[in-house]
């Protein structure tokens, strides 16, 4: 059996006002009777041995005992048909208990389309992280040792309920603990984690960013004294690439299918649309992480993407590669462009709309398990996040991602194994997988797509808006470290 | 004190059916389980159907949304079904409150 996600939406274009009014008021009204359905289901599932349980007043019964059939006074004494009672309790329990299953299936879905209520979860959140974000500064030995605590009771009951071994539980049990940690570790390392420390962090949320940001000042010399600081870009041509972007989802098939197609380590792809009133757009597709140390997209890259200093980001590796490649692809500082990424490519993507705002007239950017939430993303850029609860990736960066009409966040939950609640995911099985991988990406956007969210439905629009045109040509472009 | 549910019996010829052979009608509080099985039965299903009843009204505030796109058109499948099952539910629920008030319910 597929593992199954479904999605939570916050951000985007809401609907306007009353028609929210209207939807929650719709949703409580459904949510409310389904509470009432469920209660009287459980009522009548108990109700044949509560009528049982009363036979126990006339114990000496011969009519209620089934006793006593050939007595002469039988008839006078009475008994329920309780063959009949239980019959009809079960179809009543059956009933009731099927209805408001439906009932809450529809409330859910409407409050999901509409982010009814999105405002209060992100509030929540936000509580959340900055409570554990106090408790890692203050009490960081106490702390770590509960996290290490949660981690090992996840592994441990995660693979009991599998019936084997499987550490990816020590991972995706704690997420909701990840980014409020990850916030307090990052002040604590850097501050010390002083009372004003403490106070200033319950004010910001960039407190990995600042992390970074000091790590970098050190590993980025190091990285290029190592691996070289000059980057090779040329234009290479795979046997195998990705095909047209006309929409999101295509967007991140093609994200993925640079790798499922085998296109060479640290290299991305650059599509030039013509549009029907002559001018061009572009589409720039950028994968993750690959691991390999004269690539770009090397791990220790990841620190400098992710640094609250703008120079340090316009200097990592990556983020530099990207924009060779663009430039070489002829790409006008006023012709729109659409950026696409998983993991650090979407970080790469949100650096391409901070920091390089001033080179292209970038548009759109859609990033896929991406910790990008203190990226200071130029006004006029729309992005479009998707992100799992449990991948752990996307909470690298200590905070949740704005919630305005610009910025649409897609929060895909995986569902406990055997659930098939949502869209399944491609590829996986009833073992508990990483839930970075793409397929949960593309599969969290089917549901978000399936639940007919306006708030979806204008990024979509502005994504296609973005290109709007005929793929002219699709440039592969690949980047080498040298000294 | 726990009390127990003594399944009944179908045998005349036990120790159990021997002891409780004489007991009077008058004297027997069937009578009365039966009328308090009868009423508890009859709360339920009372308030089953308005249950039932205010569900049908929030599927009818729910089938008056408009709700664009593919995913609108599968909610209001859903709405017209869970109204279906809405119905014949309080159908049911009718029977059964007819049933246990009339005589068929007796034995």
């Amino acid at each position: 059996m597929s593992a199954h996600v479904t999605t939570r939406i916050h951000g985007g274009p809401g609907a306007v006002r009353a028609d929210l009014d209207r939807f929650g008021a719709v949703a409580d009204a459904l949510n409310g009777a389904a509470t009432a359905l469920r209660q009287a289901g459980a009522q009548w599932t108990m109700l044949p041995s509560r009528l049982a349980h009363r036979t126990q007043r006339a114990p000496f019964c011969p009519k209620l005992n089934g006793t006593g059939t050939s007595t002469p006074d039988m008839h006078t004494h009475v008994s329920l048909d309780y063959g009949m009672t239980t019959a009809r309790s079960r179809i009543h329990a059956d009933d009731t208990t099927e209805l408001a299953t439906l009932l809450g299936t529809m409330a859910d879905r409407i409050i999901r389309a509409y982010s009814l209520y999105s405002t209060a979860e992100g509030i929540a959140a936000r509580l959340m992280n900055e409570g554990l974000q106090i408790a890692a500064e203050c009490a960081p030995g106490p702390t770590a040792l509960a996290f290490g605590a949660l981690t090992l009771g996840n592994t441990v009951a995660g693979s009991v309920r599998e019936g084997g071994f499987n550490p990816m539980y020590a991972v995706t049990g704690s997420w909701w603990a990840q980014e409020g940690l990850l916030a307090g570790l990052g002040s604590r390392l850097f501050t010390g984690g002083g009372p004003a420390s403490v106070l200033a962090g319950i004010v910001s949320t960039d407190e990995v960013n600042d992390a970074a940001a000091n790590i970098s000042a050190v590993s980025a010399p190091l990285n290029d004294a190592l691996f070289g600081d000059a980057i090779d870009v040329r234009r290479i041509h795979p046997e195998k690439g990705i095909g047209g972007t006309s929409c999101i989802a295509d967007a991140l098939v093609n994200v993925h299918d640079m790798r499922l197609n085998d296109v060479e380590y640290g290299s991305i792809a650059i599509q030039r649309y013509r549009r029907d009133d002559g001018t061009t757009a572009w589409m720039v597709t950028v994968p993750g992480t690959d691991g390999h140390l004269d690539s770009p997209f090397s791990w220790q890259t990841n620190v400098e993407l992710m640094s609250s200093d703008r120079r340090q980001r316009q200097a990592a590796d990556s983020a530099r590669m990207v924009d060779e490649a663009m430039r070489m692809a002829g790409i006008g500082p006023d012709e729109p462009v659409a950026i696409v990424g998983h993991s650090q490519g979407g970080i790469v993507a949100a650096v391409m709309a901070s920091d390089f705002a001033d080179r292209y007239d970038i548009r759109h950017i859609v990033t896929a398990g991406s910790p990008v939430a203190n990226h200071p993303i130029a006004e006029g850029t729309w992005v479009t996040s998707i992100e799992m609860n449990d991948e752990l990736v996307s909470n690298l960066d200590g905070a949740r991602n704005p919630a305005t009409p610009a910025w649409l966040t897609v929060r895909g939950h995986s569902e406990p194994v055997g659930s098939t609640a949502g869209t399944p995911v491609e590829d996986t099985d009833d073992r508990k997988f990483l839930t970075h991988d793409m397929n949960y990406m593309k599969a969290a956007w089917k549901d978000a797509k399936a639940l007919g969210s306006p708030a979806v439905a204008a990024h979509e629009e502005h994504f296609r808006q973005t290109i709007n045109g005929t793929l002219v040509e699709t440039s592969y472009y690949r980047g080498r470290l040298e000294r | 004190m726990t009390s127990v549910f003594v399944p009944p019996m179908a045998s005349s010829d036990t120790p159990w059916a021997r002891a409780t052979a004489g007991v009077s009608p008058s004297a027997c509080p069937c009578r009365y389980v039966l009328d308090d099985s009868r009423a508890e039965m009859t709360a339920l299903a009372t308030s089953t159907i308005r249950m039932l009843r205010r569900a049908a009204d929030a599927l009818g505030q729910a089938s008056a949304l408009e709700w664009d796109g593919e995913a609108g058109a599968r909610f209001h499948t859903d709405v017209r079904a869970a109204l279906s099952l809405a119905g014949a539910a309080e159908s049911r629920a009718t029977t059964t409150l007819t049933t246990i008030d009339g005589p068929g319910a007796v034995t």
